[in-house]
């Protein structure tokens, strides 16, 4: 069967159109592809349908609604002329043709001109489905003895062969087309026939290499196959039909780093958008960082609308209606640390282990014991008994009375809360026709379970794109425990964009050293992928003597390249935590003479994205991208893995977390990646040795 | 090395430390609990206090009405109420206080508050703040961290010990020779500078310790290394920069980092942060002076030091020293186990020298003497050196002959006691009920004081040293009433703890020993006759020190051993004393 683009028609198309598009469809084989027009407002005309055969040609459909008689009327006319109610023969779909003939020339102009092939393999079609091939080669006839020239560049198919096996035939045959199709050709007539499908040259994080061709050709990119037809697929909501009740519609798209999950998903809400501008719809996400990179590209997208990207607990706010005062992390420590000190059996638990599982008890949607004592706690390193299971619940009671007794909460509270208030219909949920989630790894079952109540009766849709190999948060979790039937709807994108074969390399190295037992979770791509990606440079890995060393050494690094012409938007800096993000910052700045820094984590910042250089902590960068990227402190991250007397199940479970998290951070880069460090073990490490 | 001793150790200090906290914690809640009535008798609270006007955009005025008899001071950390402390309106230091008026700096904008403030009286009382979460985040950071584990916890557990520099140690004993140093000063900056991992300088009172440190500095700073200079106090920090760019003029880059400064003597530029300071783009070696807490706050967060010197060491808790010794590779700590040891709530004074961190360590080995004092004559440093440095501490020659000189006529009053070649007198006086305040050794205090002064001996060159505050306020009440006294006298002459002496010295000190209640005195005992503050207090002047006691101390007798110890140190300054009886 051909692949469509969009899979279903969106809005009303003319039935014309729907039987050329429904013989196309027919269509077997992998190699056909047909796009159909989305009903955004167009600037200029464009055809009604494409069809794309990649080793041979390009088809270009106008489709005429002209019926047999009325065109056995215009030949007659020729004969009979009666003023006012007939049409001529040269006027036969004058418009349509003259419209294709100039989108074949734009379409030409825009690839090089050195590429004959290309205007071998671009075929223009006016598509008479009402009508006979003989009486339209009767038009045709006529036609060509009226235009003489210009009759080449189209052909008119009736309805014999509008049919799926002469299409099929046709469109196939050898001797139509060039054997392959020039790229260049795909990606101009992509590029006219579906402008939404343009990615702006500030969201790619590769570099294009310098060269001294200086003609102009510098294309736009556009989401892949794959990519387009992912964001396409099922845009219809049902909205407009009210009562209709069909399937909840899930998808999930996976993928490897770079692969373009968070891209798809959000031209698939920019496409919602302006296909359904009264539609409900909302990206969310976990974090700061990645939901002000969503909403400033959602902007330039599609201007004029309001962005719909929230972080999870920015719309947990909006769902319940209400705030929270959210306890200090350090005040936390100190809590509990408060309330274990009675108790030996908890004193013999690590602090952070405690936390991790108040936290984890609280995701699952816990909120009694018994709930606790039969959950089989899967992913969790450390087994706890029955009797422990008890005494950490208790604690986790006294725990949230502390917490309220002082007004405060906690985000897993916050999370437990406000799904419980849900649950128990203590506050009406909205209703979303679509809701999108990126890096959705990091969302508990109790925040997915909220998300999938919030879904409109029905109809409402889930998108999530997700990289299990980065989920070092809510580790190791099913999509059913959530409530989430993932099977048969999920999608890998195989594709790498993002970086190059070095990068990965040197990330896939690192992890693999360090959990070879997890290989398959690397989720890198395929070799033939890998092979097909640009080489790119070798990370470098600098040695330096300490804290400030680290930090003025990069922001030198980075000052002397932006007064080089590079763009401040080019350059990532992730750093271990939030504090040492304002450090750098200062540092940044200093050395720069301006305000040139920006915590990706403050959504309030007016300035732009393109005028700052990014920097943000190390926990907070999945989704985040650039051309350039800086690591620092990487000594804090490994040294705590060998604290003492910590129980080799917490050391393994840290290790595993230190991993992903490393690795998520080491991926961020599309060209070119810069590690600093103060011990010569962290090298080490970083070089596939292990731990150390 | 066994990971086992570590986390031991490590346990113990962080139980050392929470139960420390807790004390202090307990101590301030049951103060704040006591009516006001009991609060001002026990000295701690001014109350009726009418406030008078914020000034300079920074203290807060306030009027005594009923005036101050409390043993507050300046520098003191203090909290303003309606009268119940355990509802404050704010904290603050207090940056000025007399009998009448006292003026306070808060630590918070309390711009809103000025209405309320002018309506009422206000009780003020002392006030703490709770480090706790702080010191044991420190503590957690020893296993936490590569240099807690590696460097620190095998030091301070007994596990490790430092290595030293070869050739720095010869380069730096070359430099330091160039210097015109003694021998004990150019082996301790030798060995401080070399020092791969630790290093200790005891510096008997006079020694040139400072001096020493400073140079240390200077030679670490010359190979290019970032050094962090710290100690109990923001005091001794000046101090020690201030010495620094003394001897050290060439060093550019000499910073303090911290709350803003009001101390006119600080010689080096401050700044709040580091990032705020040059020294973020400096390449090249600097040196910083900071607190402990500085260290770890956000001032100087993510910034590392090749070698931290921690001055006043004997004073400096170990999960203090610990703090900052997290911020460095190298340590030298300079103090001096027989002076002054940490404050402590939970330790015996007898015990209190061992949790400083040059307590811990000072047995290890790794130690220099400094065996030269440039402060005492012959005579006074006779009965410190046998009794505290095994007679190994001896005076530089251009002080050991030294004589008290009047510039105008001999005093009349008080003569024996005033001689100048009696450098140690003791005055024994009869009084028998003096508990932490005595009038007759006040008197005695005020008498001698205005000779001094008559002989045209300013008062700037003495200092009466007294183990109550209540004392300090009795003497300096007293010498208030003298005609011949006037006010700035009274602000040049240090009538104080002896704390406030540490490292301080004066041409004649006085001390008053004050309490003389045999009951009173067997309670205190360990306190008023603890070595360490015993040795201070005698070892502050330069050419005359003159002890007034009461006999009733040397009449005092116990079984207990600890007691009896002590007594016979007492017995043996007496002996060592020139004695005249009032």
């Amino acid at each position: 069967m051909a692949r469509l683009y969009p899979n279903k028609p969106v809005g009303t198309i003319s039935p014309e159109v729907a039987k050329v598009l429904h013989a196309l469809r027919r269509i077997p084989g992998d190699d056909l592809h047909v796009w159909l027009k989305l009903p955004i407002a167009p600037e200029k005309w464009r055809p009604d349908l494409m069809a794309v055969h990649s080793g041979r040609s390009a088809h270009l459909f106008a489709v005429s609604p002209l019926t047999e008689a009325e065109v056995e009327t215009a030949l007659h006319g020729d004969l009979f002329a009666s003023p006012g109610g007939t049409i001529s023969a040269k006027e036969i779909a004058a418009k349509e043709r003259d419209q294709l003939r100039q989108f074949r020339q734009e379409v030409l102009d825009g690839v090089d001109a050195r590429q004959v092939a290309a205007s071998l393999a671009l075929r223009c079609v006016v598509a008479f489905p009402l009508m006979p091939q003989e009486l339209l080669d009767q038009v045709a006839q006529r036609m060509r003895a009226a235009e003489k020239a210009g009759c080449a560049e189209y052909e008119l198919w009736g309805r014999e062969a509008l049919r799926a096996e002469t299409l099929a035939s046709v469109l196939a045959a050898p001797e139509n087309g060039p054997g392959e199709l020039p790229p260049a050709l795909l990606r101009t007539l992509r590029e006219r026939f579906n402008p939404e499908v343009t990615i702006p040259p500030s969201f790619v994080a590769r570099e294009e290499k310098p060269d001294r061709d200086w003609s102009a050709r510098l294309g736009s990119y556009l989401l892949d196959l794959d990519q387009e037809w992912l964001a396409k697929e099922d845009l219809a909501l049902p909205v407009e039909a009210a009562g209709v009740v069909g399937e909840r519609r899930l998808k999930l798209v996976t993928g490897v780093a770079g692969s373009g999950k968070s891209l798809v998903l959000l031209y698939r809400a920019m496409l919602c958008t302006m296909l359904h501008p009264s539609a409900r719809i909302v990206i969310l996400t976990h974090n700061r960082p990645l939901t002000g990179e969503l909403r400033d590209r959602f902007n330039r997208l599609c201007r004029g609308n309001r962005h719909p990207a929230l972080t999870f607990y920015q719309w947990c706010q909006k769902v319940s209606g209400r705030g929270w005062k959210i306890i200090e992390g350090w005040k936390r420590v100190e809590l509990v640390q408060r309330l274990i000190a009675g108790s030996e059996a908890l004193k013999r638990l690590t602090i952070p282990f405690l936390l991790d599982e108040l936290d984890w008890i609280r995701d699952q949607g816990f909120y009694r014991e018994a709930q606790y004592l039969a959950a089989a706690r899967a992913g969790r390193v450390r087994p706890l008994n029955e009797e422990q299971r008890r005494t950490v619940f208790a604690l986790l009671r006294t725990y949230q009375d502390a917490l309220n007794r002082q007004g405060l909460n906690d985000w897993p509270g916050v999370a437990l809360s406000v799904w419980r208030s849900v649950e128990q219909g203590r506050v009406q949920p909205p209703s979303y026709d679509l809701i999108l989630v990126d890096e959705a790894q990091f969302f508990a079952p109790v925040w997915l379970r909220l998300v999938n109540r919030c879904l409109a009766p029905g109809h409402g849709g889930l998108f999530l794109a997700a990289d299990p190999t980065q989920g070092f948060l809510k580790r190791r979790q099913s999509w059913a425990y959530s409530g989430l039937e993932m099977r048969g709807h999920s999608v890998r994108l195989r594709h790498a964009y993002r970086n190059t074969q070095a990068i990965l390399h040197f990330a896939a190295r690192f992890y693999r050293s360090r959990l070879p037992e997890d290989d398959e979770e690397i989720n890198l791509p395929e070799p033939e992928v890998l092979a097909a990606m640009a080489p790119g440079e070798s990370p470098q890995l600098l040695h330096v003597d300490s804290q400030q060393a680290e930090r003025g050494r990069v922001a030198n690094e980075i000052a002397a390249a932006i007064r080089k012409g590079r763009r401040p938007a080019h350059f990532l800096v992730i750093l271990p935590d939030g504090s040492s993000v304002n450090e750098f910052i200062t540092t940044l700045d200093a050395v720069m003479k301006s305000k040139v820094g920006r915590n990706l984590k403050d959504l309030g910042d007016p300035r732009s994205a393109d005028e700052c250089v990014g920097v943000c902590s190390i926990h907070a960068v999945p989704g985040v991208e650039r051309p350039v990227v800086f690591i620092c402190g990487l000594d804090t991250i490994f040294e705590k893995e060998d604290t003492l007397g910590v129980a080799p199940e917490d050391r393994l479970e840290q290790r595993r977390d230190n991993t992903r998290l490393v690795y998520s951070a080491l991926t961020r880069a599309g060209a070119r990646l810069v590690v600093t460090y103060r011990r010569p073990a962290v090298r080490r490490i970083l070089e596939g040795a292990g731990a150390v | 090395m066994s990971e086992e001793t570590l986390l031991v150790f490590q346990k113990e200090l962080a139980e050392m430390q929470r139960r420390e906290s807790e004390a202090l914690r307990r101590a301030f809640e049951s103060l704040w609990e006591l009516p006001v009535a009991q609060r001002l008798d026990k000295g701690r609270c001014i109350a009726r206090l009418k406030f008078v006007a914020r000034e300079k955009d920074r203290f807060l005025h306030f009027r005594c009405m009923g005036g101050n008899s409390s043993d507050l001071r300046e520098g003191d950390l203090v909290r303003i109420s309606r009268g119940d402390p355990r509802l404050p309106e704010f904290d603050g230091t207090l940056y000025r206080v007399d009998d009448e008026e006292v003026w306070i700096e808060p630590t918070r904008e309390v711009s809103s508050l000025l209405g309320e403030l002018a309506i009422g009286e206000r009780a003020l009382d002392p006030s703490y703040i709770d480090l706790e979460s702080f010191y044991q985040k420190a503590i957690a950071d020893l296993s936490a961290t590569a240099r807690g584990r590696e460097r620190i916890l095998p030091l301070l557990s007994g596990q490790s010990t430092p290595s030293i520099d070869i050739a720095a140690f010869e380069q730096a004993m070359e430099a330091a020779e160039k210097e015109g140093v003694n021998e004990s000063q150019s082996e301790a900056i030798a060995q401080g500078v070399a020092t791969r991992l630790c290093h200790l300088v005891q510096g008997p009172p006079g020694t040139g310790k400072t001096y020493v440190l400073a140079q240390i500095v200077r030679q670490r700073v010359a190979r290019g290394e970032r050094v962090l200079v710290t100690s109990l106090t923001h005091r001794a920090i000046h101090n020690a920069l201030n010495m620094i760019v003394r001897v050290g003029p060439e060093i550019g880059s000499v910073v303090k980092i911290g709350r803003e400064v009001h101390d006119t003597d600080l010689r080096v530029p401050w700044y709040h942060s580091f990032a705020d300071s040059p020294l973020a783009s400096e390449q090249g070696g600097y040196v910083v002076g900071a607190t402990p807490f500085t260290a770890r706050s956000k001032r100087l967060k993510g910034v590392e030091f090749d070698a931290v010197i921690i001055d006043e060491a004997s004073q400096v808790t170990l999960p203090l020293a610990v703090m900052a010794m997290l911020a460095g590779d190298a340590y030298v700590f300079i103090g001096d186990h027989r002076q002054l040891p940490p404050v402590t709530m939970t330790f015996d004074p007898a015990d209190a020298p061992g949790i400083s961190v040059f307590g811990r360590l000072e047995g290890g080995g790794f130690r220099t003497m400094l065996d030269t004092t440039y402060r005492m004559n012959r005579e006074l440093i006779r009965w410190p050196a046998e009794a505290f440095y095994s007679g190994r501490l001896q005076a530089a020659q251009g002080n050991a002959g030294r004589r008290l000189a009047f510039p105008q006529a001999s005093p009349e009053d008080f003569r024996e006691v005033l001689a100048p070649e009696t450098p140690l007198v003791r005055v024994e006086l009869e009084h028998r009920a003096a508990r932490r305040s005595s009038r007759d050794e006040a008197d005695v205090a005020t008498h001698l004081l205005v000779a001094l002064k008559r002989s045209g001996i300013g008062l700037s060159s003495v200092a009466v040293v007294v183990p109550f505050r209540r004392q300090a306020r009795q003497i300096r009440r007293s010498l208030k009433a003298r005609t011949e006294i006037q006010l700035c006298d009274l602000t040049e002459c240090v009538i104080d703890t002896v704390e406030r002496m540490q490292g301080q010295e004066r041409e004649v000190v006085i001390v008053s020993m004050t309490a003389s209640e045999p009951d009173y005195l067997r309670m205190v005992l360990k306190f008023l006759l603890q070595p360490q503050r015993l040795n201070v207090a005698v070892t502050r002047a330069r050419s005359k020190t003159i002890l007034l006691a009461s006999a009733e101390i040397d009449r005092l007798e116990s079984f207990d051993p600890e007691h009896a110890e002590l007594l016979d140190l007492w017995k043996t300054l007496r002996r060592e004393c020139h004695l005249v009886t009032m």
